[in-house]
């Protein structure tokens, strides 16, 4: 099966991205495809390259990226991001901000991306 | 023919996320997802008629400009309205749906998207 996952809140204010990696995981470990992983709303802010938790904290980029590598697209979707300061490099000139704040783990891309969900996958789980 | 449902849950006027819902329908209506869109619980506050927002863009305005979109199928669950809003009126872009229906709706409908 090919399923879409939508996260849609902050890293920190639930368990829903730790659960939702863990979903990521287990699909594929099942045979599973994962055709991409949307980050919308307040969820842009796991795209932040700046995450630093405490050592004895579980560590959420370090987990996307490790999803990344398994060749899954991790999107935020660019007007949700520019709005709440997450901006690539080239953003970051666009805006005439100072520096860019996305880990490189992390692509921008419109909504169309999301959108394309409905048309291209058997299942979109959102997290919240 | 085979459609995804929206529902919208949160009021009005939760700060950018409000703004953001409208976004995410115009898309699907843009990228030719058929769908429909129902106000609910909550929801249905989106639909009160002469809103006048400070310091922020109308989203009567915006819900108004759905249908230039290609968001034609808007509704809100009937039920909800008798016992949240009773007699306030509401945006004319929006059918009522009896939740019997709905419920068949969401035995239907590929995929159901709440926000």
């Amino acid at each position: 099966m090919i399923f879409q996952v939508n996260i849609y809140g902050s890293p920190w204010s639930s368990n829903a991205a730790i659960d939702a990696i863990a979903l990521v995981e287990q699909a594929i470990k099942a045979g599973h495809t994962i055709k991409r992983v949307f980050f919308y709303f307040d969820g842009v802010y796991h795209g932040l390259n700046s995450q630093s938790p405490a050592s004895d904290e579980y560590d959420l980029l370090n987990a996307w990226q490790g999803i990344a590598d398994q060749n899954i697209e991790l999107l935020l979707c660019i007007a949700a991001a520019a709005n709440r300061g997450v901006l690539t490099e080239q953003e970051a000139i666009r805006h005439t901000q100072p520096v860019g704040t996305v880990a490189s783990c992390f692509e921008i891309t419109g909504l169309g991306q999301w959108a394309a969900g409905f048309h291209d996958v058997d299942r979109i789980i959102s997290f919240k | 023919m085979s459609f995804h449902l929206v529902l919208v849950t949160k009021p009005p006027y939760s700060g950018r996320t409000s703004h953001e819902i409208i976004e995410a329908i115009m898309s699907l209506a843009l990228f030719d997802v058929a769908h429909k869109i129902v106000f609910f619980d909550a929801g249905l506050s989106w639909l009160t008629v002469n809103q006048c927002p400070e310091q922020q863009k109308s989203l009567e305005k915006q819900l108004n400009a759905l249908p230039i979109y290609g968001c034609d199928d808007i509704y809100y669950c009937s039920e909800h309205r008798a016992t949240l809003l009773e007699s306030t009126e509401l945006n004319s872009i929006a059918e009522p749906v009896l939740e019997a229906e709905l419920a068949q709706w969401f035995q239907q409908a590929k995929q159901v998207e709440v926000f």
